[in-house]
């Protein structure tokens, strides 16, 4: 019988192992490719091998690219859109987690309805380009903020971490005299430290992966972000003739959608390790729950 | 006389209550007021303009200025059930929401199961870390990995073809493999995130429970089927009707990544050919009505699946 069990755990632990590793391939693949030369690459027999290892793939991104601009705009748009995001929603997530507030349930409503109806694709773009949002310079970029605020679901989520603050307490700070803001600012946030970094951490990647409303509503390119950049590399996968300082019989096209995709996936790999466990936090708490 | 005095009585009372409530959190009222103005501009102002949809739309004229289009209003959803883009694009969705929903669905129930198993908790904790990992990497970059895994020339895949002395083969335009491609990366990105919420039910299963099966002598698997399968149930019936709720949503943005025009016949979905009619033809009165034709039978879906989620389990889904 213990026998029988161990065999199970050895063959179910192999079988996880491996689907881990499914899981991590694709990424160290992209290493391998990023790092290879254009003869690594096309005489590579089985996997790409950086035989000849070189930084070509990535120079040719930050001259020909220029990946540098669109990393910067990548760190503005998720840092001024994060902060946005958070000051909106610990005001609307404090409001709906007040019992005795009136009109509560009204605004319950009001934000409840938009996660399940919403006017579709154009009426929005028609929105975001009629306030003006949509330029052809800096101002663009805030076309990828302001209308990206709020997320019911995440307000919801951060709600529900409000709601976990023991009522008595806030009654005692009532007592003392608290105003409501000095309660929600001094008390009822500091207590849902967890629940803050995961709603901060569900926008953060929001906001740093989103290549979509970028590539309707940022026409210039010069302030297109990582993501967008990355989606035209991989769109136009040509390699161009390279100049300026970069050796074209070394880099190629796959290389360069390659080191592009390492470098906006570096602050993913580089956070994930410390916040995973807010994550994971977050969904326990959040909307759906059996 | 006396029933109508104690009415106003309970009337004032409520208002008092309700005065005294606002006073209390005039503050918050206050910061409410741009939470509030986003919401109207940016979800509901966009729901007025669904009428775009039942007009020929000038932009100079703005959206309320412009002309009724033909047909009393319906010019457009005419069109478009007689268009067979739409009809091929409202197909390709239902087929590939239900392909995801036969596999792609039971997949994490079947690897929370197993995770569960796993009595080492420092293995259980790398395997988590590992399998949760490709959630966050957006649809753009995996669609350039895929890109390149598939490649014709010096891709992984292509490579191994020609060891075994196979011809190379381009997969990514062959409309037969598409599915298999979605699917398959559907997997990897969110099969190890979507067993967070089985793992968390049954982290709070009772753990007398099985120690009382084993004691009555039942086995690894039969625990899983008496025990932990019927605790995380309720999750399950919840994740199966919200996604049935979402069934026109087959994932704009992993198709759109990952299409191409040769492989429109069988991947075209309504999102894709809604922005395909609707911003790089400009046709937006017919994107419109596309929108808002997906959007009411969405909600209706949506509601009935809360509705049937709360009768369930007792909660609805952001009670």
């Amino acid at each position: 019988m213990k026998n029988k069990i161990s065999a199970f755990n050895i063959i179910n632990g192999v079988i996880l192992v491996l689907f881990g590793l499914i899981c991590l391939f694709p990424l160290v693949y992209e290493l391998m490719i990023a790092f290879s030369s254009k003869t690594d690459y096309y005489q590579s027999n089985f996997i790409v091998w950086p035989a000849h290892f070189t930084l070509e793939n990535f120079r040719y991104i930050f001259l020909q690219n220029n990946i540098g601009r669109s990393f910067a705009v990548s760190v503005f748009v998720t840092v001024v859109g994060v902060t946005l995001n958070m000051l909106l929603t610990i005001i609307g997530a404090y409001a709906l987690s007040r019992e005795d507030m009136p009109f509560k349930k009204a605004f319950f409503l009001f934000v409840l309805f938009t996660m399940f109806f919403g006017g579709g694709l154009i009426p929005f773009y028609i929105t975001v380009r009629n306030l003006g949002l949509m330029q052809n310079n800096a101002v663009s970029v805030f076309s990828v903020i302001i209308p990206f605020g709020i997320s019911g679901f995440n307000m919801i989520i951060l709600r529900n971490f409000f709601r976990a603050v023991p009522d008595d307490m806030i009654e005692a700070c009532i007592i003392d005299g608290a105003s409501q803001l000095r309660i929600m600012l001094g008390f009822v946030v500091p207590l849902s430290k967890a629940g803050i970094a995961t709603v901060t951490l569900f926008y953060a990647v929001e906001r740093w992966n989103d290549w979509y409303w970028p590539m309707l509503f940022i026409t210039n390119s010069d302030y297109a972000p990582l993501s967008l950049a990355l989606r035209n590399i991989l769109s136009s996968n040509t390699a161009l003739d390279a100049g300026g300082g970069v050796d074209s019989t070394i880099t190629y096209a796959e290389g360069q959608s390659a080191a592009t995709i390492l470098l906006s996936i570096l602050p993913i790999l580089f956070a994930y390790p410390f916040v995973q466990k807010y994550f994971v936090r977050g969904v326990m708490l959040g909307g759906i729950k059996g | 006389m006396l029933i109508e005095g104690d009415k106003l009585l309970l009337n004032l009372k409520k208002y008092k209550k309700t005065g005294r409530g606002i006073r209390k959190y005039w503050q918050i009222y206050i910061l409410l007021i741009p939470v509030v103005v986003w919401f109207i501009t940016f979800c509901y102002y966009p729901m007025y303009g669904v009428i775009i949809a039942f007009k020929d739309y000038y932009p100079k004229l703005g959206i309320f200025g412009s002309p009724w289009a033909g047909n009393g209003g319906w010019q457009h959803f005419i069109w478009l059930f007689h268009t067979t883009g739409f009809t091929r694009a409202l197909k390709n969705t239902i087929i590939i929401s239900a392909l995801k929903l036969l596999i792609c669905f039971p997949f994490p129930i079947m690897l929370s199961l197993f995770l569960n198993e796993i009595v080492n908790a420092k293995l259980k904790k790398s395997i988590q870390t590992a399998i949760y990992l490709p959630y966050f990497i957006s649809w753009v970059v995996i669609s350039g990995i895929v890109y390149n895994i598939l490649a014709v020339n010096g891709g992984i895949l292509n490579n191994i073809r020609l060891m075994m002395g196979l011809d190379r083969v381009s997969y990514i335009t062959q409309s037969e493999n598409f599915y298999v491609i979605l699917l398959l990366s559907e997997i990897w990105k969110n099969a190890g995130w979507g067993t967070v919420i089985y793992i968390a039910g049954m982290s709070g299963i009772d753990p007398t429970l099985y120690e009382a099966a084993e004691i009555d002598g039942a086995g690894r698997f039969k625990r899983m089927r008496h025990i932990t399968v019927p605790c995380i149930s309720p999750i399950i019936i919840t994740m199966f009707l919200l996604q049935v709720g979402n069934i026109l949503n087959a994932g704009f943005d992993s198709i759109f990544n990952l299409y191409n025009a040769s492989v429109y016949d069988v991947a075209d979905i309504l999102d894709t050919y809604a922005y395909r009619i609707g911003i790089a033809q400009g046709e937006v009165e017919k994107a419109s009505a596309l929108g808002l034709f997906k959007a009411i039978i969405n909600f209706a879906l949506l509601i009935s699946s809360n509705f049937i989620v709360k009768r369930v389990t007792g909660q609805g889904l952001y009670d």
